[in-house]
């Protein structure tokens, strides 16, 4: 992790150097150049957000008040109802729910198993590389590819979970697992297990430079090997944990394809994502107006995550 | 992974972590590879490794496996090109340039990163079709640019004031002003982190399935994460023919394999520059 | 900052706006914010038109062979055709007329999908100038009255090729007469069936049909309409509610084939294609899905789909209270429109009618993939090679043509509410009348349909 330095002194040399001047105006004129230049750079940044975020924004703020189809014309205002119903349907509230849940799942096993296994790599395995690009890979192929195989692999007859657990003699852990909430949910929490690559690397990359040094007096002391882990490395890698949660938290928001391949949300929409439930009622006839409104929903929960994110930052300068 | 062993090597000395440490690891091996292993194997049920040629050179409801591959390398391509540029334009901006506002606009940039592609599907959809932007690489290249753009821009700053502001001073006393600065100091000095940034850039980008399923509908366009639902309704349902299925998909995931073994090192690098500062 | 250096950034910018501008030149601004006719392209003779043919039915081997006859009695016209599967399509084609792309004929699921795309296509009214005059008269006039009662400003937006029932049974006749099974009449008739299988072929699943949430409303109509043949019409237009004694008696009955042990519920997690893959591949006596399904019934379509099976026979399902009536739902499917952005639109009408009245049904008919709306069509009997395929395909006939209630779903409310309704009430989860409740309250909600 590279460290950064502390914001260097402001300029004081250069001015120095040049003949006096009436202090207060060269700096409104430096300043007023700065802006100007600071927005012309900008200015693509600017562009983009201005088309695709506060436009798209508006776009859905108005839309969320209609009833209307893809092509957008024929739109009959209906006022608030769509927030309504969206904030009403018990299904809508479930699926911010599992959001949550599968947050809170995926911080937990990052924090756990990613924790332990980038330790025990980094403690000087053979074939180092070979793991890190063997638990990494669920996580960078397309995750539409992955879950769908994975969704394959849980059908009840013929799947594959099913048929290794008859051949290995545990047919009696064999489920149903797409027909009942609690497989399935086990199913995805497995699912997400497998998407632990990415905290595996960020803990793999702060202890490289993490001062371990540590570690040299506690053998000495005697500390055992769970000591090891849990007293002594575990604390140390304090910023990284809050590293670690805020992105995954940041990404669980963004979680679309692993329910909608997998599970597809069964059974029957119990599993389903905020994700999943915008697409679903997007692609609905006549409901864009609607799902119009569950994304304005979904947005404000997604902007106070992100502020909670950067209020957190702030602290920690 | 260069890692140094260091005092973590010190692990390695406790009674029977060694070889735990490798029946785990060989455990854990096994496990995140069953699904692969799982698609290949029913890959090979039916029709054997012919399935593979069969695959490769038909086309499925109008798609062509090769075809995808090439689709979404020129939609990665253009994604990384817009997010390293408009990137590092803005990283220098928020950390070498003082102005006005600069905190409050930088917390601005910022606040949109937990933003999920499904929440503004519909407009895109819209703004897409404003823009004559259907069925193009550009089209579906920006709304995922402006998606990546919070994150690289959180990274290229962080980046940027790991640079010591003194090189920029003594540029500006010889008379250059930002945009020379730009071009001939910043870019040459975090070309490493746009190389990170490109890299993860690309990853995210043939990972993309809202994107391309909304704005590309053309059969000749479709990228290799979007395939992965179009070609279903290629394969009839006869035994053979889903284990052409299967075989497909190990074949979609090619792309992103070769990715991950040729560009690990760019990958994890970026992403651990844009987390907490210390 | 200097002068040139602001004037170079500002070139650069403007160069770059303009050169995506000119990228984007090559895309399409679609349908969105509403559609105009789009202008005809002209003809240069010797110069073939390509139709670009978006449809999920009839399958590719089906219209391979129409579209090849088609293009030799035409060889100014050439067909390109893109074949998706059915819940796909639902989403797809809208997404794409809306989205730009530049179709010419698109097929329409006339009941799931007439009011999803009525605004990108063109009324029938506008092309029917290329149709031979008295076209209307060539066709049966109820699923044509269907297509059209079912648009919501009530005009024909697309002619359909036939009629379509669900649900029906097919099953694999040799399997049966192997192990000396008689095709089951009723539910208890099927239950012995089914314990015959079991016995004699552990491997084998005695019946099939899809867990999809879509299909457990055909499953749940068609057993309804046992005892209640005009219950889907009624609840849909509001006569009844969804939570009616019928209703709930209905949803008691199709549980009753899993209590009785007929079906596991692990055959609900059969999706997508794997039913059929299932029964195709000689791991299903019994296989329960629509009529067209019936090409199975065609030795020659068994043949072309390179499916194993020897000989495949169909009944209708079976009745599961005692006193009711075999039933099915049907409705007319397989319309063909014309988008509003197809610049040929004579061609298109040409290609149309070719399938919906002219040599056309003759070819496609022969896999017995839709009853043919055309009133000159007789069936082929050679295609039928067996008893088993020439029973099946009359009972289905029958069928469809006396059906009670149409096949008309509201697609958002089925994929998302229904059909979990259903599944719950069969994984014994709910149970008929809390389901039954809960589908009226969502129906009325307001969420699904206009209040």
């Amino acid at each position: 992790m590279t460290s950064t330095t502390s914001r260097n002194a402001p300029v004081a040399a250069a001015s120095g150097t040049r003949p006096a001047r009436a202090g207060q105006s060269r700096r409104t004129r430096h300043r007023g150049r700065a802006l100007g230049t600071a927005l012309l750079f900008l200015t693509p940044l600017l562009l983009i957000y201005a088309v695709y975020y506060l436009y798209a924004f508006g776009f859905l703020a108005a839309t969320s008040t209609t009833r209307t189809t893809l092509s957008f014309s024929e739109a009959t205002d209906v006022g608030w109802e769509n927030f309504h119903l969206v904030l009403t349907d018990a299904v809508f509230i479930r699926s911010v729910a599992n959001n949550l849940l599968f947050a809170a799942v995926s911080i937990a096993v990052a924090l756990t198993l990613g924790f332990f296994l980038a330790v025990v790599l980094a403690s000087g395995v053979r074939l180092r590389r070979f793991f890190y690009a063997v638990f990494l890979l669920p996580s960078l192929i397309p995750l539409s590819l992955f879950a769908t195989v994975f969704g394959r692999m849980l059908e009840t007859r013929d799947g594959a979970v099913n048929a290794t657990l008859r051949t290995v003699g545990l047919g009696a852990l064999s489920q149903d697992w797409l027909g009942e909430s609690g497989p399935a949910y086990a199913a995805l929490f497995v699912l997400l297990v497998y998407l632990v690559g990415l905290p595996i690397m960020y803990y793999t990359s702060d202890l490289s430079t993490a001062n371990t040094a540590v570690l040299e007096s506690a053998l000495l002391d005697g500390a055992n090997t769970g000591q090891m882990y849990r007293l002594i490395l575990f604390p140390l890698l304090r910023n990284t944990h809050k590293t670690v949660i805020l992105s995954v938290l940041l990404g669980s928001f963004r979680a679309f394809d692993m329910v909608f391949f997998s599970t597809k949300g069964d059974p029957g929409g119990r599993t389903g994502i905020t994700g999943t439930y915008v697409y679903n009622a997007m692609l609905g006839e006549g409901r864009v107006g609607y799902a119009s409104a569950a994304a304005v929903v979904v947005l404000v929960i997604a902007l106070a995550v992100s502020a909670i994110h950067l209020v957190i930052q702030r602290k920690g300068q | 992974m260069t890692t140094p062993t260091g005092p973590l090597g010190l692990l390695r000395q406790q009674r029977g972590h060694t070889v735990g440490a490798y029946v785990i690891l060989a455990v854990g091996a096994v496990l995140w590879l069953f699904p692969m292993i799982t698609a290949v194997r029913a890959s090979l049920a039916f029709g054997g490794p012919g399935n593979y040629l069969t695959v490769l050179a038909g086309t499925f409801n109008g798609v062509s496996l090769p075809r995808t591959f090439v689709n979404s390398l020129i939609v990665a391509a253009l994604h990384a090109l817009i997010v390293c540029s408009v990137g590092s334009l803005a990283g220098y901006t928020f950390s070498k340039i003082r102005f006005p506002g600069r905190e409050s606009l930088y917390y601005g940039v910022l606040i949109f990163l937990a933003v999920p592609a499904v929440a503004i599907l519909v407009p895109v959809y819209w703004i897409t079709g404003q823009l004559a932007l259907f069925n193009t690489h550009i089209g579906v290249a920006l709304p995922e640019a402006a998606l990546t753009l919070p994150f690289a821009v959180l990274l290229l700053r962080n980046y940027a004031d790991g640079i010591p502001d003194e090189l920029i001073e003594a540029a500006s006393i010889d008379g250059a002003g930002h945009g020379r600065v730009y071009r001939l100091i910043f870019l040459r000095l975090s070309a490493p982190a746009l190389v990170n940034l490109g890299a993860l850039s690309v990853m995210w980008s043939f990972q993309d399935f809202l994107f391309p399923s909304t704005i590309l509908k053309d059969s000749g366009l479709t990228t290799a994460a979007q395939a992965v639902q179009t070609i279903q309704s290629g394969f009839g349902p006869t035994p053979t023919q889903t284990s052409q299925y299967f075989a497909a998909l190990v074949l979609l995931a090619v792309p992103a394999l070769v990715l991950v073994v040729t560009g690990l090192r760019f990958i994890t690098s970026g992403i651990t520059q844009g987390g907490v500062k210390e | 900052m200097h002068s040139s250096r602001l004037l170079r950034v500002l070139a650069t910018t403007v160069t770059a706006v303009v050169t995506l501008g000119g990228l984007a030149a090559c895309g399409d601004s679609g349908g969105v914010g509403g559609d105009k006719n789009a202008d005809q392209a002209t003809v240069t003779d010797g110069q073939p038109v390509t139709l670009k043919y978006w449809t999920w039915f009839p399958p590719e081997v089906t219209l391979r062979d129409t579209i090849a006859a088609f293009e030799r009695d035409h060889p100014a016209i050439k067909i390109d055709l893109r074949i998706f599967e059915a819940a796909d399509y639902q989403k797809q084609l809208p997404l794409a007329l809306n989205g730009g792309e530049e179709l010419d004929v698109v097929g329409v699921q006339v009941s799931a999908m007439t009011n999803s795309i009525r605004e990108q296509v063109r009324p029938v009214s506008e092309w029917e100038s290329n149709l031979p005059a008295g076209w209307r008269d060539k066709l049966a006039a109820g699923p044509v009255r269907q297509t059209e009662k079912v648009a919501k400003d009530g005009k024909l937006y697309s002619i359909p090729m036939g009629s379509l029932g669900s649900a029906v049974m097919l099953y694999n006749a040799s399997m049966l007469s192997e192990l000396g099974i008689a095709v089951p009449k009723s539910a208890d008739e099927l239950a012995a069936a089914a314990a015959k299988v079991r016995a004699a072929k552990p491997d084998v699943t005695p019946m099939v049909f899809s867990g999809e949430p879509y299909w457990q409303e055909e499953m749940l109509f068609t057993i309804a309409g046992q005892s209640n043949p005009t219950l889907s019409d009624d609840v849909f237009a509001g006569r009844k509610p969804w939570n009616s004694p019928e209703m709930v008696a209905a949803l008691g009955q199709y549980k009753s084939l899993f209590d009785k042990g007929i079906v596991g519920t692990d055959v609900l997690s059969l999706k997508g294609n794997r039913p059929a893959e299932l029964f195709t591949g000689g791991k299903a006596a019994f296989y329960v899905d629509g009529s067209w399904q019936s090409s199975m019934l065609s030795q020659a379509s068994r043949t072309a789909s390179k499916i194993e099976l020897t000989d495949v026979g169909a009944a209708a399902f079976p009745v599961v209270v005692a006193g009711g009536k075999p039933a099915a739902r049907s409705y007319a499917e397989g319309g063909l429109a014309i988008p509003k952005k197809s610049k040929h639109v004579t061609q298109a009408a040409t290609f149309v009618e070719y399938m919906t009245m002219g040599k056309g049904v003759d070819t496609w008919g022969k896999d017995l993939v839709l009853v043919p709306t055309a009133k000159s069509y007789s069936a082929d009997s050679s295609v039928l090679a067996s008893q088993a395929a020439r029973d099946g395909y009359a009972a289905i006939t029958t069928l469809i043509n006396s059906a009670g209630s149409a096949r008309d779903s509201n697609q958002g409310f089925l994929n998302q509410v229904e059909g979990n309704a259903i599944l719950d009430v069969l994984r014994g989860q709910s149970t008929p009348q809390a389901a039954a409740d809960k589908l009226q309250s969502e129906w009325t909600s307001g969420r699904y349909t206009a209040k």
